[in-house]
């Protein structure tokens, strides 16, 4: 379970770190690191909001269905892993 | 999106809500022509104070004439772009008092035509087909009055535009009578995912196309000259595998209106970078075609190129 923990983080990291092409190894991410602060994390944007809903959706198969729960879900590595879970996709 | 840069822009003073409803007032309580030559007066006088728009107009219509008329001397060549920014702001007047009109209680009918020209059967076939479709214009001619020439053609659309502008309540009025579905997007970075979703789901979708508010855009060449236009079109139209339709709402004097619909821009490719900057530049190849032949509707007053061609003095118009 744990490792299928860890792998899905890296899924994750990989895959936001490609469509939003940071320039930083997907490693270098932190769990509970802020994505939309650029004081605090990467810094993305609403062009990269939108790749990463697509993305998402994509590949692990979830539906950001509106707004909230963007705000709510793509907050960070930690909260994107844990909407996968608790939609049963992971 | 950063609201501050739209503000930096849009700062004028002229453009607060009192002039909106002002204008409505006169559109809705006196004969026509009252209204145009009311606004004839003030154009004249915003065209007299706005230093720096009259520059930055000035700036891009000269380039515009440099690349489509390149024999022209530059003396005539000054003359001319004076002339036309001059008739610019006059036109510009003009567009207030139809989208007064617009927001207003006439009867459209009584008021506007429109005549549909271009690629529509296109649009037609790629919504039979299930898909979305983003159409995407340039502050040229009446926009507003393109939502409604497509609304009026039978096709919902959902218009999208910044929110925080004095003339907000206006545009809601127009949407309502138009028959447009309206999303408003500002500094919040999720504000876009309903333009997305919708375009999904298969919704037709128009916003304008040609001016960057914020970093994330693409120099193209435009009108002989790099120029920087905004990523997010082409980045919406990729991810939600949608065509681009560029669309222009044309006139040649007021309310008789051309709704010009031109032919897809699919933004395809193995590369996705790649495939975003060709759309992009195809994008602003139709623009060009459309703004040289229709320049002293282009209400573009915010220098288009990095460097203005003329030196500009720090002047204000605010």
């Amino acid at each position: 379970m744990a490792d299928n923990d860890a792998a899905l983080r890296q899924r994750v990291k990989g895959m936001i770190v490609l469509c939003c092409r940071l320039k930083i190894l997907p490693a270098e991410l932190k769990d509970d690191q802020e994505l939309f602060d650029p004081a605090k994390g990467p810094g993305l944007d609403s062009i990269d909001v939108l790749e990463l809903v697509v993305n998402l959706e994509r590949e692990f198969g979830v539906v950001i269905p509106d707004r909230e729960t963007g705000q709510k879900v793509l907050r960070s590595v930690n909260t994107i892993v844990e909407f996968i879970h608790t939609s049963g996709k992971a | 999106m950063k609201n501050d840069a739209l503000w930096a822009h849009s700062r004028h003073f002229l453009n607060v809500r009192p002039v909106y409803a002002l204008g409505e007032w006169l559109g809705d309580s006196w004969p026509l022509f009252v209204g145009y030559a009311a606004t004839w007066w003030v154009a004249e006088a915003a065209c007299f104070l706005s230093p720096r728009l009259t520059r930055g107009l000035q700036a891009n219509i000269q380039q515009v004439l440099r690349a489509t008329q390149p024999g022209l001397p530059p003396a005539q060549l000054k003359r001319k772009a004076r002339s036309l920014a001059h008739r610019t702001f006059i036109n510009r007047g003009f567009w207030f008092v139809d989208l007064s009109l617009m927001a207003g209680r006439r009867r459209f009918e009584d008021c506007f035509s429109f005549e549909m020209e271009g690629n529509w059967a296109a649009l037609t076939r790629a919504r039979a087909a299930g898909r979305g479709a983003l159409i995407v214009s340039a502050h040229l001619g009446n926009w507003f009055s393109g939502g409604i020439a497509v609304a009026r053609h039978g096709i919902p659309v959902r218009t999208v535009m910044y929110r925080n502008h004095a003339g907000d309540f206006m545009d809601q009025k127009v949407a309502k009578r138009g028959n447009l579905r309206q999303t408003f997007v500002d500094d919040d970075p999720f504000s876009m995912m309903e333009v997305v979703r919708a375009l999904r789901e298969g919704e037709v979708v128009a916003m304008l196309g040609d001016k960057p508010w914020d970093a994330r855009s693409i120099e193209v060449p435009f009108f002989g000259r790099p120029a920087k236009f905004p990523l997010g079109t082409v980045k919406l139209a990729r991810l939600a595998q949608v065509p681009i339709f560029p669309a222009f709402c044309v006139y040649d004097r007021p309310r008789r209106f051309h709704a010009i619909l031109c032919d897809p821009i699919e933004v395809t490719g193995n590369d996705p970078e790649q495939a975003e900057r060709d759309a992009l530049a195809a994008l602003a190849r139709v623009m060009e075609k459309y703004i040289a032949a229709h320049l002293d509707i282009w209400f573009n007053f915010t220098p288009v190129w990095e460097e203005p061609v003329e030196s500009s003095s720090p002047a204000s118009d605010s």
